[in-house]
């Protein structure tokens, strides 16, 4: 299963692609809201994991285009835990969950395979 | 534009008692890691290589009174110092970002900024011990 995580912070970035990839997932990163809208463009996902908070194009952004053009992906978004108007924006926006940073991996664990549970069975 | 408050100077006591503690506490990263001893040198490497250039980023943002950089490179370093377990760097950062968003621009904010460079050197020594040379 493929999954796309959006980060610019290269600490978490890592972090998060060593715990997905120790679940089995396939991990395909972006650096940058530019370069995940063009990974979205040419590749197809089965979750998207994105940090808020990144330049030029956002993960609001991110989230929005992916709500818009791909509902059926569910979307996790990362963000600080002090960012309670960020995240309920987040999720006025659609976003399926949230996770705090720095990330608990057993929760990573847990969100990411609930979603996936719950959005391939719906299909 | 922001407005400027004097508030009392940065209690430098805080340190005094602190500067025989240990920066970094790795425990968030050895769980993480769960025994990969690859991963764990690589986040100490990319944490040693990455301060100091977030660092200088977060100096200018402060000596060209650019406020919204400043907010943001702090937001953003909280994350890297929280994983190496650095909590006296991020209740400095978090010091620096709270001025910025209420406001009010602490008078000493490059003081804390040199305190931050201080303590990354002290956490930089520590970690150090841990690299396993190539």
């Amino acid at each position: 299963m493929k999954i796309l995580v959006v980060e610019d912070d290269e600490m978490i970035l890592r972090a998060l692609e060593f715990r997905l990839k120790k679940d089995g997932y396939e991990v395909i990163l972006a650096k940058t809201g530019k370069e995940a809208l063009e990974k979205l463009a040419n590749d197809t996902f089965k979750l998207v994991i994105t940090d808020l908070m990144l330049p030029f194009v956002t993960g609001m952004e991110v989230l929005s285009h992916i709500k818009t053009n791909a509902s059926e992906v569910p979307v996790i978004v990362l963000s600080a835990a002090d960012e309670e108007k960020t995240i309920m924006d987040a999720f006025k926006l659609g976003a399926d969950d949230f996770i705090a940073k720095p990330f608990s991996p057993g929760e990573l664990s847990l969100r990411v395979k609930r979603l996936l549970i719950r959005y391939t069975s719906a299909r | 534009m922001l407005s400027q408050v004097h508030y009392p100077a940065v209690n430098s006591e805080l340190f005094k008692d602190e500067a025989l503690q240990q920066i970094c506490h790795l425990d968030y990263l050895y769980r993480m890691a769960g025994g990969n001893q690859e991963f764990t040198q690589m986040m100490i490497r990319l944490f040693l290589k990455q301060l100091p250039i977030e660092l200088k980023k977060l100096e200018l943002a402060i000596t060209s009174e650019n406020y919204k950089d400043v907010k943001e490179v702090s937001h953003k370093l909280k994350s890297s110092v929280t994983m190496m377990g650095a909590s006296s760097m991020e209740d400095i950062l978090k010091q620096i970002e709270a001025s910025v968003t209420e406001g009010v621009i602490h008078q000493n904010i490059l003081v804390l900024h040199n305190q931050l460079v201080e303590l990354f050197n002290r956490a930089a020594t520590e970690l150090n011990l841990l690299v396993v040379q190539d």
